[in-house]
């Protein structure tokens, strides 16, 4: 496994890290929603460490010019998923005004779980999409 | 037709198509789609009108979710 002594591995998934761990840090602690759960926590701490990795593993196989657009699309919708996912119902049912239009995300409420599974997943297959191949290191 | 069939991401979105049948499934079975919420808030009437400061029965712990806990009473 080449890819874990390559810097354009360890790079982005260091900046990923960071930049996530604080973004997500801030969804979980600014926006008004009760104190996340420690069920919340774990999921958070492993998208993080997923989408982290992710990157980590595209941008390696960017500079090898074998990266699956497929996967890297699928951590894209993965991540940007896990965001709605760590909002708690409460903060669903607040209309978000969006350029003057008032859009409730209450609908979503009861898929939650199911989402947060939807996630995992994606992010999971991506990895294993993403995973460089023997011939290719 | 034969390059989607082939492609994995089919069995990836099949996979995500028939877990959303099955928990919105499940979901109308417990009549939890119909209500729209899965928080659990014994006092939400009492939150609804006293608003989430007023009283211990809307803190927090006890309604875990309660859209009424984050709003103040109007």
């Amino acid at each position: 496994m080449t890819f874990l002594h390559s810097k354009n591995f360890w790079r982005p998934l260091i900046l990923s890290t960071i930049g996530l761990g604080a973004f997500f840090a801030w969804i979980l602690s600014a926006l008004p929603r009760p104190e996340p759960t420690q069920l919340e926590l774990i999921y958070t701490a492993v998208l993080i460490a997923l989408l982290s990795f992710d990157s980590g593993l595209v941008f390696f196989r960017l500079k090898q010019g074998t990266c699956p657009v497929g996967a890297k699309r699928a951590s894209t919708v993965a991540g940007s998923l896990g965001i709605v996912t760590l909002l708690c119902p409460a903060c669903l049912l607040i209309p978000l005004s969006l350029f003057g239009i008032s859009l409730s995300l209450s609908f979503l409420a009861p898929f939650l779980p199911l989402l947060r599974v939807v996630v995992m997943f994606l992010l999971v297959v991506s990895t294993m999409m993403l995973w460089p191949k023997k011939n290719n290191y | 037709m034969k390059t989607v069939l082939e492609s994995p991401w089919f069995a990836v979105v099949l996979a995500i198509v028939v877990m959303t049948a099955g928990y919105t499934m499940y979901l109308s079975k417990n009549g939890e789609l119909a209500s729209a919420n899965n928080y659990f808030c014994p006092a939400e009437e009492l939150c609804k009108k006293e608003g989430c400061n007023g009283t211990s029965d809307c803190s927090k712990s006890e309604c875990t979710g309660c859209p009424f806990c984050n709003i103040e009473a109007s």
